[in-house]
């Protein structure tokens, strides 16, 4: 594993931002790598990159470390770009990492869309693509740093908006529900809502979900990534799609 | 009784959609007020003229082109001062001496009856028109979703043929870049390696997902596009197996890019750009054209610029018919002469493997 630091303008408690690359060619890792700093450069922010060259040798880094981006290859030699994005999302559980999948077709599998990536780039890989990448990653990178404040039997407490999976009311009750623990509060949906990021959606009189943690989404019903299945009501319906549209396409 | 027969007609032939019920009843009670009391005691040629005019303001509660409502109640009104003249006609046939109020009584009985066959027959002719429209849309998608193929194949064909034709003079290639090297000619390698590149990549292949039934219609529609536009764009990154009926998504990718070309062929920005995604179970389309001048909206739905009158809107009625059948959503916006299509589908994900 290599590391390289670059400190642009470096401002005193920053977050340094980390990208990794992982790709079986050593060439499209540096072309990615030279465009990612060049980026950082133009836009002036602190950014670290990590390079692997196998799939094996970036769960085993995975592990121990965090990113904020990875470029992965879909047709690494010895894993495949999905078993990794499957270690990733469902043994480490590490849903908030922007994946960008890059591969040399422009053709792909079913089982690469259950990781939730980012994106898809197409090799040789464009300057354009991975600055507008970074940016999008960049964007969510901050939404997850926000932190969610409620107060419970007189006392505050704090859960980063990243963990909360959906929030169900209950009589006007809200249980907070991460995939840890589930958490109690007084309180209603409909002053709660204005409040939230707008990866937050209402699907249902009392559901609220994250759409970071929605595996899968049917007409009526979504599935969540601690397993949990949430109905749409009927009145919502509408609303729910055009809200997930506008989401994917941003704005 | 004749009011109803009028109202038949003004449903049949205008549009309704907007009209306020309660204000509709009021207009036509005011009428039959106006019929009882007021128009008998008018006399005779003040009183045929004043039943035209009654009819030609009844259209006015309904959206049609001036035109149309004239002829309408032109129509009608003809109609009456016919079967007036009719009736006039077998008096002096057969009885002379009929009295004046059963002459009156065959008078409407007659209208009556040659206004409902009228209505029956403008029924039977506007179905007859509605199915031969479908059918001719539907060979048209047929007409495309052939040539789809055939161009795919055609677009398939010549891909392989350059690697085909890369692979037979690989050796020479191979010659002449060792040579390169040798004398260290790094920027003429360059050049000669991005000329095989350009001879090997086919330029009428826009979309390759592995989805052949997208891969012919895209390539198609977007050769097209890149003949008429200049600055056209395109991302599709969803998964080979994806469950959408080809028919379908002939519906939607084929009527909303004719529109979007059609729209942006008459700007000078002739932009276009095309985006699918997918997200489990759900395809998300987004196309983005410029446009120039006013977007025809109607019933606040969108009308197609388009001349031709047979297939007026008809399109984005259909994209919308099927986007239903997938619990689908289509939200059209258009702001700063930028127009946007954006569709969601739930396609389900392929069935799974049943375990033994």
């Amino acid at each position: 594993m290599s590391v390289l630091t670059l400190n642009f303008f470096t401002q005193e408690g920053t977050p340094v931002y980390r990208v990794g690359i992982c790709d079986d060619e050593k060439n499209t890792c540096t072309a990615i790598e030279k465009m990612v700093c060049e980026y950082a450069k133009q836009n002036t922010f602190t950014l670290e990159t990590f390079i692997w060259h196998t799939g094996e040798a970036l769960c085993e880094a995975l592990a121990k470390t965090t990113l904020d981006l990875l470029f992965l290859d879909i047709e690494l030699i010895t894993t495949s770009g999905i078993a990794v994005g499957r270690y990733i999302r469902n043994e480490l559980e590490y849903h908030e990492m922007g994946i960008v999948y890059i591969s040399a077709k422009s053709s792909y599998a079913m089982e690469l869309f259950k990781i939730r990536p980012l994106d898809f780039l197409i090799k040789p890989v464009k300057y354009e693509d991975v600055a507008q990448m970074i940016a999008s990653a960049r964007m969510l990178a901050r939404r997850n740093k926000l932190i969610f404040e409620y107060r419970t039997k007189g006392n505050y407490g704090t859960i980063p908006y990243k963990d909360i999976v959906c929030f169900i009311s209950d009589n006007k009750k809200i249980n907070v529900m991460t995939s840890a623990s589930a958490i109690v509060f007084n309180g209603r949906l409909r002053d709660l809502l204005p409040q939230l990021p707008d990866n937050f959606i209402q699907i249902h009189q009392s559901y609220i979900i994250n759409l970071d943690h929605m595996l899968s989404c049917k007409y009526d019903s979504v599935k969540m990534s601690d397993g949990t299945q949430l109905g749409i009501s009927q009145p919502y319906r509408k609303e729910v799609r055009r809200q997930i549209a506008e989401f994917n396409w941003g704005e | 009784m004749i009011l109803y027969i009028y109202y038949k007609y003004m449903h049949s032939f205008l549009d309704t959609a907007n009209v306020n019920r309660m204000r509709e009843l009021s207009v036509y009670l005011l009428m039959l007020l106006w019929l009882l009391t007021i128009t008998p005691s008018l006399p005779a040629h003040w009183e045929s003229l004043s039943v035209f005019l009654m009819i030609f303001l009844l259209t006015w509660q309904y959206e049609a082109p001036f035109v149309k409502k004239l002829s309408l109640a032109l129509f009608i009104y003809g109609s009456y001062v016919f079967c007036m003249l009719f009736t006039g006609y077998l008096l002096i046939l057969f009885d002379r001496n009929m009295r004046t109020d059963t002459f009156a009584a065959a008078q409407s009985v007659l209208f009556l009856i040659f206004m409902y066959l009228g209505e029956q027959l403008a029924e039977f002719a506007a179905e007859r028109a509605g199915r031969l429209r479908r059918r001719l849309a539907e060979s048209e998608r047929a007409k495309r979703q052939l040539l789809g193929y055939a161009n795919q194949m055609a677009v398939m064909k010549r891909s392989e043929e350059k690697v085909r034709g890369l692979r037979h003079d690989l050796k020479h290639h191979l010659n002449e870049l060792m040579f390169l090297a040798e004398r260290d000619e790094a920027s003429e390698i360059k050049e000669y390696i991005k000329s095989m590149d350009a001879f090997m990549t086919y330029s009428r292949e826009y979309v390759s997902s592995g989805n052949t039934d997208i891969d012919s219609l895209l390539n198609l529609m977007l050769d097209f596009a890149k003949k008429e536009l200049c600055d056209v764009s395109c991302k599709v990154s969803i998964p080979r197996e994806l469950a959408i009926k080809p028919f379908d998504l002939n519906v939607i990718l084929g009527n909303l890019l004719d529109n979007a070309i059609l729209a942006a062929k008459q700007t000078p920005e002739q932009y276009l750009k095309v985006r699918i995604s997918y997200k489990p179970e759900m395809l998300l389309i987004l196309i983005e054209n410029s446009y120039q001048g006013s977007v025809h909206k109607y019933k606040g739905q969108y009308r197609s610029t388009k001349k031709d009158g047979l297939e007026h809107g008809l399109g984005l009625e259909n994209v919308r018919h099927v986007v239903e059948q997938y619990d689908g959503n289509l939200e059209i916006t258009d702001e700063n002469q930028l127009f946007r299509v954006k569709a969601v589908l739930y396609v389900p994900a392929q069935k799974e493997r049943i375990s033994p």
